[in-house]
């Protein structure tokens, strides 16, 4: 039977401090990847993964479950990350969230020409990951929370301390941006063939 | 019907939607290919977002150094702090070599009771220098002697000494050593 994070933690807490360790090696890849999307860079990231860690460690004892682990400990490395970006200086976009945009279903896919694609090859692997790491990190950041940390919108309000509508603009265009993204690359294979 | 904007798609494959508008857009996704190629490239592109392709790795070493950073190492002793100086060695070997000299070879007056030197009137200024050397070896044979029978042979007293010293060394550094020195 696997060790939950809140039975780690009650170890951790009741004196058993090297069981944290469990939860470095559970969170370090996810923690890692978050980190990475907002960072923009491999060393950066690493550094502020831990830190994050370092800092969860020592909170632990007033960590109350009202969330999960997970959301708590992200939060952190959301913050962590934040500060490190103000740091140096980085540029928001956050006035793009203010803009509406409804896009009818029948505007963007009037064409029926689109031939069946299969999204599972290394090339479009390769693809996704380029645009997501072209990508700026509001977006990425959303991407990688949602699909794959399993986040809900709640749970990204949580972690981002963003409103809803905001965290669902965000994610909307990410995808927009990345599903627009395969296609333009789909035409071009297609033109080729 | 309304169109489903793509806001809606999205909605509709993460299941988010009110039951009523879940149904409404099933029946459209089944009605025009286009939408239906639409969801199924954004049912795919979910797939590979949400596959370990996607997943950043930090260095392999990352949960030592973390745990490393959260539970240093536990501070070394004074005591091997000064150990692992050669100096600091090469001036306690010299010590000791002291203590030895002082009680092999310093020639031991005939009374061995110190006492007695107390009592003595030196003759001339020369002799204090010996007379002193005298009184110090006799008092330190005098303290040496109860450890000196612990032995067979005298040479164990030394080992005892040695053994003394270090504890009280280590004693000290316990004590005072590492709240005042570090």
């Amino acid at each position: 039977m696997t060790n939950s994070d809140d039975n780690i933690i009650r170890k951790v807490i009741s004196g058993e401090q090297r069981a944290f360790a469990e939860l470095v090696e559970r969170h370090k890849d996810r923690g890692m990847t978050v980190a990475v999307r907002m960072l923009k860079n491999h060393h950066d990231a690493e550094e502020a993964l831990q830190d994050a860690f370092v800092r969860a460690f020592r909170a632990l004892p007033s960590f109350q479950g009202k969330s999960s682990f997970a959301t708590w400990f992200y939060r952190i490395v959301y913050n962590v990350c934040s500060t490190m970006l103000s740091k140096r200086g980085s540029e928001h976009f956050d006035s793009l969230d203010d803009q509406d945009e409804e896009i009818m279903v029948h505007e963007i896919s009037s064409r029926d020409d689109t031939p069946d694609i299969q999204l599972e090859s290394e090339e479009f692997h390769s693809l996704i990951k380029r645009e997501i790491d072209g990508m700026e990190k509001d977006y990425a950041i959303m991407l990688t929370l949602f699909y794959l940390n399993n986040f809900g919108y709640d749970e990204i309000v949580e972690i981002t301390g963003l409103p809803l509508g905001t965290v669902k603009n965000r994610l909307f265009r990410a995808r927009t941006q990345l599903r627009n993204a395969v296609m333009k690359k789909i035409d071009v294979n297609n033109e080729a063939a | 019907m309304k169109n489903p904007t793509r806001q809606e798609l999205y909605d509709f494959l993460d299941g988010v939607l009110n039951e009523e508008r879940q149904k409404e857009i099933e029946a459209f996704i089944s009605q025009d290919p286009s939408v239906k190629k639409e969801i199924s490239v954004i049912k795919q592109l979910q797939s590979v977002l949400m596959s370990d392709a996607m997943i950043e790795h930090p260095s392999a070493r990352f949960t030592a150094q973390t745990m490393k950073a959260i539970l240093p190492s536990k501070q070394e002793s004074a005591l091997f702090a000064v150990l692992k100086n050669s100096a600091n060695v090469f001036a306690m070997a010299m010590v000791l070599a002291l203590i030895v000299i002082t009680y092999t070879m310093i020639p031991i007056s005939t009374n061995t009771s110190s006492s007695s030197i107390i009592n003595q009137s030196f003759t001339s200024y020369e002799n204090i220098y010996t007379e002193g050397m005298n009184f110090i070896s006799i008092r330190t044979k005098e303290y040496i002697q109860p450890l000196k029978s612990l032995t067979k042979n005298g040479s164990g007293s030394f080992f005892v000494i040695g053994i003394a010293v270090f504890l009280a060394f280590g004693l000290f550094d316990e004590l005072i050593g590492k709240k005042y020195f570090r």
